[in-house]
């Protein structure tokens, strides 16, 4: 077989491992708050910029990585509990209009801090060697983001199926009125699960902005890929978005290599066919 | 529909209470001279537009906005590179503000838009970075004025000369699918395949892509092509080169890039593997002459790093705006006049080298081949190598010849040498390149 196909598919990976961060957070947040949060893209771009400025700082990698997580794990709770919960009685569509008004506040934000210009994080030395598998020689980093976003993965199947919080927020996507009637606080599984997307976010934006690029413009781009990983996958499932980011991974590799021209279209070719054929999605169930 | 005077005449009693103000009389009558900044200051080409924006600010405040006793009021409007976005911008310019000029422009097909939108309005319209040919070309109308380029240009210099001098026959090309990059395109294979080339593979892609991986796995190896040249810029430049580099490509085909690919400040986010690479352009870094070198200083002093070719095409555009209103002594109501007094301005003290119109309104000037190298203080620049001087928009081709072929496009011109039409392979005579700084 020709090493370049294999080198396709690990391409494939790659991608699908970033929108898997970034897709993962943001369906389980619509699963349980059903509002579709429209700054998830500017999460990722404001997580970069904040990854990129502490690794200037630190010159660390890793410190990067946790930093931006939870510095936007944190900006997600402040929003979540001083305007998405302010708006909650207004319905979704009020809640989705806010997002999108934060989303362009925090591009423009960091268009006026970081400038229009494209920046990136330099990759940490110890990973970044090209490593040779098979006679395949591949950048090592691209494999470190592979496992980290397995590693994701299994943590967030964790959380939901092994701990009181995960059964507290599957409950509340089938029935949040039940849920609250027996005891648990939805306004803090809530809180809890914007942070935790938020998070998955600020990670995202320093991982992408590792192995591609930041730049304004970058968090409308993601968003799309993200958001076409949430409606392919299902909304609200886990399992959704790991099968439909490796999904779209592929289909963008490959129409790369052989129609670049046409790779946009290709990646919403899925998910017109989803939502003609199955519109709650390859693993959603209908709401 | 509604018709104009209707309008009028709801609005009639707001105009008389001072509520609206009729912009035509209130400007006309203070002294003040109206310029519209279009461009795009937010959106994927932020860079470009706000490296444009100071170029012009530091031309405008070296005369503290005042010009001919007139002082000059400039209107910034945001269109975040989409087209419909800046015509309806255009319209606010022209029909609400009462520009006297508009100016800006930083993308092809934004410069297309606003063109065609500003056919029939009279109001002279001074492109400073918008790079598509057909503007002063098949689409153009003598309102347009355009002292700095077109993306075939710089390209056509550079295409003849790896093929001629350098001697390559094939080259295997990647870009932005869209109007400038198809120029840019369409004067390198024009120059390569007249200077000896054989072919140009061209291959699009979708903009925005962030990830180049698989288009840079796909690319042909084991000497089917003597280089790669990438045909796109800003944070798309910056993704693709990083990869390449990343896949240890650079070791394997040499990587070239069109004009803007390696512009500053994009180079400083890229991996020093690249120092070597080749492009072509109007400015390069290392440009010293008495012009440039004031112009430099002046520009990193108000804004404390080096001007990129953006900001010295909009230095220049705005220069001439404020020359041409000078040689009217501020009479700004002749448009025609004002155009005309734009042809005759002097600029051969322009920075990036004097710089002359032609029947088209579009720039005569010099083509310098630049090579990415490593200063002393460890910071990647473009190294001017040679200079082709007096170049036009439409290379060594006769304008007529040129204009007959059909405007540039996916795949046009064609790839290949042996398709390419005869009178395009063929001309009287060709550029001469004399070393950089002569």
């Amino acid at each position: 077989m020709d090493t370049r196909y294999v080198i396709l598919v690990l391409n494939g990976l790659t991608q699908g491992a970033i929108f898997f961060v970034l897709g993962s957070g943001l369906t389980l947040a619509f699963g349980l708050m059903r509002i579709v949060n429209m700054s998830h893209g500017a999460f990722y771009l404001l997580g970069g910029y904040l990854g990129l400025a502490t690794f200037r700082l630190t010159g660390s990698w890793t410190v990067a990585v946790v930093a931006a997580g939870l510095s936007i794990a944190l900006l997600g709770l402040l929003l979540e509990r001083g305007m998405l919960a302010r708006v909650r009685e207004g319905g979704d569509l009020s809640q989705t209009l806010l997002t999108i008004a934060l989303s362009m506040i925090i591009a423009d934000v960091a268009l006026a801090i970081w400038g229009g210009h494209s920046l990136s994080i330099r990759s940490p030395a110890a990973i970044s060697m090209p490593v040779t598998i098979f006679g395949i020689t591949y950048p090592g980093f691209r494999y470190v983001l592979m496992a980290i976003s397995v590693l994701i993965a299994l943590l967030l199947w964790l959380i939901l199926y092994r701990t009181r919080f995960g059964i507290a927020v599957r409950a509340s996507v089938d029935d949040r009125e039940i849920v609250s009637a027996l005891g648990v606080r939805i306004d803090t599984v809530y809180s809890l699960m914007f942070m935790l997307s938020a998070f998955l976010g600020g990670v995202a934006g320093v991982l992408g902005g590792t192995y591609l690029q930041l730049s304004p413009g970058e968090d409308t781009t993601i968003l799309t890929y993200s958001l076409v990983v949430v409606i392919v996958g299902g909304l609200g499932s886990l399992m959704g978005a790991v099968v439909s980011s490796l999904i779209l991974g592929q289909i963008l590799s490959f129409s790369l290599a052989y129609a670049p021209q046409m790779s946009m279209f290709l990646v919403f070719v899925p998910m017109a066919i989803v939502l003609a054929v199955r519109p709650e999605g390859l693993f959603g169930r209908r709401v | 529909m509604i018709s104009h005077d209707a309008i009028k005449k709801t609005f009639a009693p707001l105009v008389a209470a001072g509520i609206i103000a009729t912009p035509a009389a209130a400007f006309a009558a203070d002294g003040t001279v109206t310029i519209g900044m279009l461009s795009a200051f937010t959106g994927a080409f932020a860079s470009f537009g706000q490296l444009q924006k100071e170029g012009a600010v530091l031309a405008l405040e070296q005369r503290d906005y005042k010009v001919a006793g007139k002082t000059i009021k400039i209107i910034y409007a945001d269109d975040q590179l989409d087209n419909e976005l800046a015509v309806t911008k255009a319209k606010q310019l022209v029909e609400q503000d009462k520009v006297d000029v508009i100016t800006g422009l930083v993308s092809g097909d934004e410069g297309l838009s606003v063109g065609a939108y500003m056919k029939d309005k009279n109001i002279p319209v001074v492109p400073m970075y918008s790079a598509s040919e057909d503007s002063t070309m098949r689409e153009w109308y003598s309102f347009i004025v355009r002292p700095t380029w077109t993306g075939a240009q710089p390209m056509d210099v550079f295409g003849y000369w790896l093929a001629k001098v350098k001697g390559l026959k094939k080259i295997y090309m990647i870009g932005e699918d869209y109007s400038y990059p198809y120029n840019q395109a369409g004067g390198f294979k024009r120059g390569f395949l007249r200077g000896g080339g054989v072919e140009v593979k061209t291959i699009w892609h979708a903009v925005p892509t962030s990830d180049y991986s698989s288009i840079i796995a796909s690319i042909p190896l084991g000497g089917k092509y003597d280089a790669v040249l990438y045909n796109g810029a800003g944070s798309d430049a910056v993704a693709f080169v990083k990869q390449y580099v990343e896949f240890g490509m650079q070791n394997r085909i040499p990587l070239f890039g069109q004009s803007n690919t390696f512009e500053k400040p994009d180079l400083d986010s890229m991996p020093q593997e690249i120092v070597g690479a080749y492009s072509a352009h109007l400015t390069a870094d290392d440009l010293n002459t008495p012009n440039w070198n004031k112009f430099r200083d002046a520009f990193k002093k108000r804004w404390n790093h080096s001007p990129s070719a953006a900001s010295e095409f909009a230095y220049g555009s705005m220069e001439l705006i404020l020359r041409a209103i000078e040689a009217r002594k501020g009479d700004v109501a002749d448009k025609a006049a004002l155009v005309a007094a734009m042809r005759s301005v002097d600029m051969s003290d322009e920075p990036r080298g004097p710089v002359k119109l032609d029947d088209y309104n579009a720039a005569i000037e010099n083509v310098y081949i630049r090579q990415v190298a490593l200063g002393s203080d460890g910071v990647m620049y473009n190294k001017g190598l040679f200079t082709a001087k007096n170049v036009s928009q439409f290379g060594p081709y006769d304008p007529k010849v040129y204009m007959k072929q059909p405007a540039d496009g996916r795949t046009n011109p064609p790839d290949l040498r042996v398709e390419m039409p005869p009178e395009m392979l063929q001309v009287a005579r060709d550029y001469e390149f004399v070393p950089f700084g002569k």
